[in-house]
């Protein structure tokens, strides 16, 4: 058996007659001695003779036509619904899944960024409870004095002045010493009732001179 | 190629034109191969219009990286050895059953006698790859590099599949056994 494979490769196209100069010297070359390279040439030449039929004019005339009207009545013909169908449109690239998961991770984050904060609750004076959330408006902790009786001003008023004394006398005790002390920290412990009692003593006392 | 593609653009775009022109370049060397491959006129008719309805139909899906041509013999192909699967189990002749020992003719006495029949029963035997790339370069005179392309493998499959089915070819069809004469 020939083991020169490029002889072997170049014999198709010698067969169609489709060779260089060159090449087409140097297979009839080697043609001369090799017997087995002319048997696989008289093979493939009688492969070449095969003829195929022509099917005629006709035939190749009407075929666009008829594939038109396939391919038409294919299109409009309704697809059933198909799972391995959707499926299929649902396999996606790894990237597509990635961004998909830091969208819905972005997405997640978001929403619990944006939802509405907890205040802590506001205690009421002892003794006194705060009956519902109506007392709180606007859900920032702040108390409506003017919705309060008079009896529930007078508890809270004795509650605020308990609560606001030892600061009052603190603050006093630091002013009359001439204490350097920052005022804005123990200021900044106080909640908001706290504070607008501290401003309502503090206007008091300038109007009582 | 470029041809092509503006083709395949404008019969997406739904002129008909376009659509017939590549039908009318194609449909020659497609029938061709796919009478070659099942040996009538009715199969390998319906075998072609299948092609192209396939190939119209899932337009959008054809990668531009290769050419429209190498596509559609794809899908050609892919038809044409279901067709072929089924009429080969009929009639399958395994490779070891050596027609020449019942009758040890040389190559050139089959060849004198136009015994084309051994011939078509040899190609029948070979496994679907090695016969598919004989028939690509011997019969429609395609390069390596297209088979390759074609029967989606690399350039040296192509070239090993093509050896190999000549080689069987020739033992099936006398070689080997004139050689143990000698």
């Amino acid at each position: 058996m020939c083991t020169a494979i490029d002889i072997k490769e170049l014999l198709p196209a010698f067969v169609e007659q489709g060779l260089g100069h060159a090449d087409t010297l140097r297979v009839e070359g080697h043609l001369g001695f090799c017997e087995d390279c002319r048997t696989e040439l008289s093979l493939l030449r009688m492969m070449a003779e095969e003829r195929v039929p022509d099917p005629g004019k006709v035939f190749w005339a009407t075929m666009p036509d008829r594939v038109y009207r396939a391919v038409q009545e294919q299109k409009s013909r309704r697809k059933p619904f198909d799972l391995a169908r959707l499926a299929d449109r649902l396999t996606l690239p790894r990237w597509a899944w990635a961004a998909a998961t830091v969208g819905i991770v972005f997405m997640i984050s978001w929403f619990i960024i944006q939802s509405p904060r907890h205040y802590p609750d506001v205690s009421g004076p002892p003794g006194y409870d705060l009956p519902d959330e109506n007392m709180i408006a606007d859900n920032t902790g702040t108390l409506h004095l003017s919705e309060f009786d008079q009896d529930e001003l007078n508890i809270v008023d004795d509650w605020a002045g308990r609560e606001l004394a030892s600061i009052a006398h603190e603050a006093e005790f630091l002013m009359a010493n001439n204490h350097d002390t920052d005022m804005y920290e123990e200021l900044a412990e106080l909640n908001a009732q706290e504070v607008k009692r501290l401003s309502e003593i503090i206007i008091h006392y300038k109007q009582e001179g | 190629m470029d041809e092509d593609l503006d083709l395949i653009n404008r019969t997406q775009a739904g002129e008909r034109d376009a659509f017939d022109g590549l039908v009318l370049k194609y449909q020659k060397p497609l029938y061709s191969l796919i009478y070659r491959m099942v040996s009538n006129h009715d199969d390998a008719s319906d075998i072609l219009q299948k092609t192209f309805v396939k190939a119209f139909t899932g337009l959008d899906s054809f990668e531009r990286r290769s050419s429209f041509k190498t596509w559609l013999y794809q899908i050609a192909i892919n038809l044409a050895k279901n067709v072929y699967r089924d009429r080969s189990r009929a009639v399958f002749i395994p490779l070891d059953d050596v027609i020449i020992k019942k009758d040890p003719r040389t190559l050139d006495m089959l060849i004198q006698k136009e015994s084309r029949l051994q011939l078509r029963q040899a190609l029948t035997g070979l496994p679907d790859k090695q016969r598919m790339t004989v028939m690509l370069r011997v019969q429609e005179n395609r390069k390596f590099d297209e088979i390759a392309k074609i029967m989606k493998c690399s350039l040296g499959t192509a070239k090993a599949n093509y050896h190999h089915g000549v080689q069987k070819l020739k033992v099936q069809l006398g070689e080997k056994n004139k050689n143990w004469e000698t």
